[in-house]
């Protein structure tokens, strides 16, 4: 699933890392934790949601 | 490294506290810092649960923020004041979402995004 032709997308260096961050980083949405962590415990379903919209609020897909 | 003593804080020390960590936060997402700006943002959240103490949640205090001249304090600032004033906070989030580059504007949009989704709940 994680390799799949439907789940990789190829951005620039400076939006990985900008994205790759953000999941790094804690937040009050995610009770405090980082996304990574909140996420940890979540469906496929829901990762995939939260990662879509990450790329879309960056600007690499479009909404 | 003394520990800060944050209930013994007036408000406006707590927000002056609360800027600074922001302002912390900012620097060190420019360099690259991660570890360093969890542990701000941890610092943050600590300063936030004082504030929500205090008699009358004083976590409206944070809304002077609002037209501070750093796009982190703004975020922060609207973040943790969206359970006390959640038309200002969102009006905030989306403006800093339209306005700002990363980190703070795609931050705010996602922000946005998770109340949407029921993911967010502040209280």
């Amino acid at each position: 699933m994680i390799e799949s032709r439907n789940n990789v997308v190829r951005i620039p260096t400076m939006r990985h890392e900008d994205v790759n961050a953000w999941y790094q980083k804690r937040s009050v949405e995610f009770g405090n934790m980082s996304p990574r962590e909140y996420l940890r415990d979540k469906s496929w379903e829901e990762r995939r949601r939260v990662g879509i919209q990450a790329l879309i609020e960056n600007g690499v897909l479009k909404p | 490294m003394k520990p800060v003593d944050l209930k013994s804080m007036p408000v406006a020390a707590l927000v002056q506290r609360f800027t600074d960590l922001c302002l912390g936060q900012y620097e060190a997402e420019l360099r690259g810092e991660l570890a360093k700006e969890n542990r701000l943002i941890k610092e943050m959240f600590a300063v936030r649960e004082e504030l929500k103490a205090r008699p009358g949640d004083q976590r409206s205090a944070l809304l002077s923020l609002y037209d501070h001249p750093n796009a982190q304090v703004r975020l922060m600032a609207a973040k943790e004041t969206l359970a006390v004033a959640p038309q200002e906070a969102r009006r905030m989030l989306e403006v800093i979402r339209a306005t700002e580059p990363p980190p703070q504007g795609p931050d705010a949009g996602m922000c946005l995004w998770t109340l949407d989704q029921g993911i967010f709940k502040p209280t």
